[in-house]
């Protein structure tokens, strides 16, 4: 038997980063390994320069994520204006970006952000290493109801609609721990969950089915979060079935 | 564990481009399958940040709003007078020592006034007889600042605390000039963050969270075709407009979700109580009072905040955009609006064994129940 600890994830908009370079700020599907693990950081504390913690995080704890409706992908017109950094140097009253707007002679840099518009997904982590993880999931399951830092779905602009609703569920598998969270599952406005759907998990955990469909490259492993570096992952892939056992 | 205070918020816009993308087309997303206008974050986030709202209800209500600060400075230094009488227009005695030289008086002025603002610069007129009238009036002025500046009250008195020690003959440095600004610095940042790629030690973690403002229902992107008149056109043989174009718009009630992370925000500001509860109240002024400038001109579309909803608990926070996933529809959308909301909020209390609704307020100005003030004083309570 094996201790999951579940956390819904609903918004009207996500943002769950992938490679970001230059003005292209893609978001991939679903939510990514570090999105989560940064939510569960958020919810106990444990800030972004605390590499230690951080590491033990990312160490610590197994990752997977069921999609319950993948939702529809948007691409948004994302505009930064700010002064040329050789004036705001010579400037000593900016201080506040409406001194800064006052200033007259600003440049503004473009981008485009894709945003993850009525996805509905399960995230689900559990312990792997249980030297690293500092946390034990009933730990985590409780900071989730009284977090010390707002949570978001991977953009701080992207509250979550719903609460994650963090539960612990012991069970033989990954299949059964997913099946009986989402038993009477209520998103409180009808959402019906479909019969069949997508899992992503990573290895050395009993998934409680055959064998993944397919395996990819992800590069959401944190490396280091205050130089903001990510390092490949291997996902599985797989569609399972929820509504039998 | 942190307290946190939620705000919802509905704001209903007549016709309107708010915020656009890169077609001019105002933004979109989709909620629930259907189509919504949408107000991006970052674009409400500036929009409050720039206001006059948000920095006067910062600076309280008392302050002096101008462009000759610079040039009143120079006056107090000169003369030896106190800078509040001269603001004030009052007849005093001289109470300092004078700062005989004028360029050493003018370099103060410039060197205290340039912190709050850009000022017009460039050489002084040399005769003083001649501009004796003009040198206080005149938009040209080398000492004017180029826009009009919000003095507080503090500000005022720590700027003629430091003409004081100038006459004194005190040293005054670089950084005394900074810290009459301090205050105003640190509410910035601490509330909306800032992150510098180049110095990292720099960086501050926002303390309120924002979410994009979506309609509450199912909103087309409407076209406006116009044309614009040449006036000496005299219908002969060139009739026609001098332009034709088109023009895309919006109308909607717009639902947006602010969470102030209450602990977090005091510790950017150095544990001040005091301050972050006035920054709260500047950012709940704001948020409620200013839309974003776009477009304004061709639509006048501003609005204030029609219902707003401010809760206060430690528990974890969630927006209520969910009672808008099913898009509102029928003759009554403000009302159903606020029905959804206040439901699913009752809802999810009972579902999730929450107790937001016993730490909450709401204003609805459309019936007439609460107040801005009410909200501040019950956020403001310890």
């Amino acid at each position: 038997m094996t201790k999951f600890c579940l956390i819904n994830l609903y918004g009207p908009m996500a943002g769950y980063g992938g490679i970001a370079v230059g003005e292209m700020r893609s978001s991939w599907s679903r939510p990514s390994r570090s999105a989560v693990l940064g939510m569960v950081a958020a919810a106990l504390g444990i800030r972004r320069d605390d590499e230690e913690a951080q590491n033990r995080l990312q160490a610590g704890y197994g990752f997977s994520v069921m999609v319950l409706q993948p939702g529809i992908m948007i691409q948004d017109f994302h505009t930064i204006q700010s002064v040329h950094s050789s004036s705001l140097k010579k400037m000593n009253h900016v201080m506040t970006r409406r001194d800064e707007m006052n200033l007259g002679d600003s440049e503004t840099i473009l981008s485009r952000r894709e945003y993850l518009c009525d996805h509905v997904s399960v995230a689900c982590v559990w312990i792997r290493d249980a030297e690293s993880a500092q946390f034990s999931l009933e730990e985590i399951a409780a900071s989730f109801r009284n977090p010390v830092f707002c949570l978001y779905l991977g953009r701080k602009s992207c509250p979550p609609a719903l609460p994650v609703h963090a539960r612990v569920i012991q069970a033989d598998s990954l299949k059964s721990a997913l099946v009986q969270h989402i038993e009477g599952f209520d998103l409180l406005n009808g959402f019906r969950v479909p019969d069949r759907v997508s899992l992503y998990f990573e290895d050395g955990i009993d998934i409680g089915f055959d064998d993944p469909v397919m395996v990819m490259k992800r590069r959401d492993n944190i490396l280091s979060r205050s130089r903001w570096q990510f390092s490949d992952r291997n996902e599985y892939y797989a569609r399972i079935s929820v509504s039998e056992v | 564990m942190s307290e946190f205070i939620q705000i919802h918020m509905l704001a209903s816009y007549p016709p309107s481009n708010l915020n656009r993308d890169d077609l001019g087309r105002p933004k979109t997303a989709t909620v629930g399958g259907t189509q919504r206008i949408r107000v991006s974050s970052q674009s409400l986030k500036r929009s409050w940040r720039t206001s006059e709202a948000f920095s006067d209800a910062l600076k309280g209500a008392i302050g002096i709003r101008t462009r000759d600060m610079g040039v009143k400075i120079k006056k107090a230094l000169v003369e030896g007078r106190l800078l509040s009488d001269i603001l004030e227009g009052k007849e005093s005695g001289v109470t300092r020592e004078r700062i005989k030289d004028e360029k050493k008086a003018h370099e103060w002025a410039v060197k205290i006034s340039s912190h709050f603002g850009k000022i017009e610069g460039g050489k002084e007129k040399d005769s003083d007889k001649k501009s004796e009238k003009t040198d206080e009036k005149s938009n040209k002025n080398p000492l004017s600042h180029k826009q009009m500046v919000h003095y507080s009250p503090e500000e005022i008195a720590g700027i003629d605390d430091l003409l004081g020690r100038i006459s004194g003959g005190e040293k005054v440095s670089d950084d005394d000039c900074i810290r009459l600004r301090s205050d105003h610095k640190a509410v910035d940042i601490a509330l909306f963050g800032r992150m510098l790629a180049d110095n990292a030690a720099y960086n501050t973690e926002a303390a309120v969270q924002v979410s994009h403002a979506i309609t509450v229902h199912d909103t087309p992107v409407e076209d406006d075709y116009f044309t614009a008149v040449d006036d000496l056109n005299q219908l002969d043989d060139t009739a026609g407009a001098g332009h034709i174009g088109e023009a895309e718009f919006g109308a909607g009630l717009f639902y947006t979700y602010i969470c102030i992370n209450r602990d977090l925000l005091k510790e950017n500001l150095q544990g001040d109580n005091e301050l972050s509860n006035r920054a709260i109240e500047a950012l709940i002024r704001a948020a409620s009072m200013v839309s974003p400038s776009g477009k304004q001109n061709s639509f006048a579309s501003r609005s204030y905040a029609s219902y707003l909803l401010v809760e206060k608990g430690t528990e974890q926070p969630r927006s209520l955009a969910a009672a808008f996933f099913k898009p509102v529809s029928g003759k009554d959308i403000y009302g159903d609006a606020v029905k959804n909301l206040e439901g699913l909020r009752d809802r999810m209390d009972n579902a999730y064994g929450t107790s937001f609704k016993q730490s909450s307020r709401s204003m609805n100005v459309i019936d007439g129940t609460g107040s801005l003030t009410d909200i501040i004083s019950f956020v403001l309570e310890s």
